[in-house]
């Protein structure tokens, strides 16, 4: 199992998208999923081995690194790049539940089974709302956890076994931080994206709805 | 390497649809950096921190003088670059893309309307117009009917003049930002002085030589890559100058056409003449080519085009006077091997204004690029 099963799962729902909802495939292709697996995921592979504690005693560095990385940034860049991912697959679902309907009563039911309307449209407004809310989740989380996006060559610790308050050293410090901030301003561009697709879908439907009621009126 | 066929599905697409000089810069992408840098720089950065040795006992003096001499590694700089290097192809692509799927929505559009036209029966002229009108924008966004191909002209040529701008300002960056950050060579020693370290230590780079043998291969094709994307746009720009001062050598002084000319000149400029290589315009094999002219038309465009080649100064966008009325004549056969000729966007207009004294040509063109 790799990162290729989500590339390919995204590509599907690249033909049922927006104009915007295909550029926001791009960035998440583009500027996270590639920058994950080709540069920040060997930033982060030895992190354990290269944290070091000015101290002796056995056990303070683990439970120093325990500590201050409850949940490393890495495996939690991974988990919200599968999570955001995931609600675009309720569209592919969506049609390919109605083109298995068209199949069973035999006779075209839909204009176009990947056309965004009616029953589509709620459930693609709903995994744009989904979408955006994970993302958002995940940078409070972020924010949370590491005290802001910020990483510091230096903490202190003084959590048992460590006999004394104890300078402990982050590798790699900048670096991360650098990616981290990408990270950051990627998620920001994909919520800004979503939520403008959001803006457009549902201004595009109340015109169309209007216009549909005056004709009607009309008549 | 696997992760970069991420990168490398997409400019693939992009590949399909660039001209000579943007094909050999995205094989050189694709060659000497993107396959260099997975397969051979990546194993010659693995062990950077773990065999950066300094000399000192002091824990945590080895990390914070890591962190300071490499702020950022150079395999990670390069990944960025390559990233950002290749995202202004994407949105061209995107672009193109988007120029695809309008002709498709087009050409469904007017199937419904020739359709509907067949069933209420009697083709008015008028109705003839707006149709070719139609073709005639859909050529202007820069579609081949006959060889399913995107031809750069208009919004989509200045996009990819844009992308390539763009590309080229990205990659001067990262070259400055790399002499910035490091300079060209990586020494052997690096003098550290940040606490924890109690005294400047003496830290040691591993692998140096081999660092630097990367360093200067990659920085040298980052460099190949800026002088392809220059070229290429010296080629558009030469191009477009070059049918410019050919335009207006042969551009007619009388008054009366005036008017007429200098509305379609002002459309021209967005087409260019192409390399030789791209003057061979495909016809699909199946022969779908659906000629730009409807057979209702033909002789209505008979008409206008004699006229047009009577009157005096005529106007002759590519400059190949002979060329073009003899492939005139050929229409027919000629259309199926040649891309669809380029309508200026008022043309028609001024069609119904002036209609068989029209100036404009409606030959064929053959300098359209398909690319």
């Amino acid at each position: 199992m790799s990162w290729v099963f989500l590339r390919d799962l995204l590509s599907g729902v690249n033909k049922y998208s927006t104009g915007v909802g295909r550029i926001w495939v791009a960035v998440v292709f583009m500027f996270r999923l590639l920058v994950y697996v080709a540069a920040a995921e060997n930033i982060w592979k030895h992190e354990r081995d290269e944290f070091e504690c000015n101290i002796k005693q056995p056990g303070c560095e683990n439970v120093c690194f325990d500590h201050f990385f409850p949940v490393s940034h890495i495996r939690l860049w991974a988990l919200q790049l599968i999570m955001v991912s995931t609600p675009s697959l309720l569209v592919v679902f969506h049609v390919a539940y109605r083109e298995n309907r068209e199949k069973h009563h035999n006779q075209k039911l839909y204009k176009n089974p990947g056309k965004i309307d009616g029953g589509l449209l709620c459930t693609y407004l709903i995994s744009l709302i989904l979408k955006t809310g994970l993302e958002i989740v995940f940078l409070v989380l972020f924010y949370k956890l590491y005290n802001g996006f910020k990483i510091p060559r230096l903490v202190k610790c003084d959590i048992k076994p460590c006999p004394n308050t104890v300078d402990c050293y982050i590798s790699k410090a900048t670096e991360k931080m650098i990616f981290l901030y990408f990270l950051v301003g990627t998620s920001c561009l994909c919520i800004i994206l979503n939520l403008s697709e959001l803006s457009y879908l549902i201004f595009k439907h109340s015109i169309k709805c209007y216009l549909k009621r005056q004709k009607r009126n009309r008549r | 390497m696997g992760e970069w066929s991420f990168l490398g599905d997409f400019l693939e697409k992009v590949h399909k649809h660039s001209t000579v000089v943007g094909k050999v810069w995205l094989t050189v992408l694709f060659i000497f950096r993107m396959l260099v840098l997975g397969t051979a720089a990546e194993s010659s950065w693995g062990d950077e921190q773990s065999d950066f040795m300094c000399d000192t006992q002091q824990p945590g003096c080895e990390n914070v003088c890591y962190d300071k001499a490499f702020p950022i590694s150079h395999v990670r700089f390069w990944v960025l670059q390559i990233i950002f290097v290749s995202t202004p192809s994407l949105v061209y692509m995107g672009h193109a893309m988007h120029t695809v799927r309008m002709e498709e929505k087009r050409r469904m559009k007017e199937a419904e309307i020739e359709a509907r036209e067949n069933k209420s029966g009697g083709d008015t002229y008028y109705q003839q117009k707006c149709s070719v009108a139609e073709k005639a924008d859909s050529k202007l966004s820069g579609w081949d009917e006959a060889g399913g191909q995107i031809i750069l002209r208009g919004s989509l040529l200045n996009t990819y003049v844009y992308s390539i701008l763009i590309r080229t300002a990205m990659e001067v960056a990262f070259i400055v930002g790399q002499y910035v950050l490091y300079g060209i060579f990586l020494e052997t020693l690096y003098i550290c002085q940040r606490a924890p370290c109690p005294h400047p230590v003496n830290c040691y780079v591993s692998r140096p030589t081999e660092k630097n043998v990367f360093i200067v291969f990659m920085l040298a094709v980052a460099v190949l890559s800026l002088f392809l994307s220059l070229a290429e746009l010296y080629h558009l720009g030469w191009k477009k100058a070059k049918e410019r001062c050919s335009r207006s050598y042969k551009a007619s002084p009388s008054t009366a056409p005036g008017r007429l000319e200098s509305a379609p000149q002002a459309e021209r400029p967005q087409m260019y003449t192409p390399p030789p290589d791209f003057n061979q315009c495909l016809s699909s094999p199946n022969g779908k080519f659906i000629s730009p002219f409807s057979n209702k038309m033909a002789s209505q465009q008979n008409t206008a085009n004699f006229a047009t080649e009577r009157v005096h100064g005529q106007e002759d966008a590519a400059g190949e006077g002979p060329f073009m009325k003899s492939s005139y004549v050929e229409s027919p056969e000629v259309a199926s091997d040649c891309a669809a000729p380029a309508f200026p966007e008022n043309y028609f207009n001024e069609k119904r204004r002036f209609s068989k004294a029209s100036r404009a040509s409606s030959k064929a063109r053959s300098d359209d690029l398909s690319v």
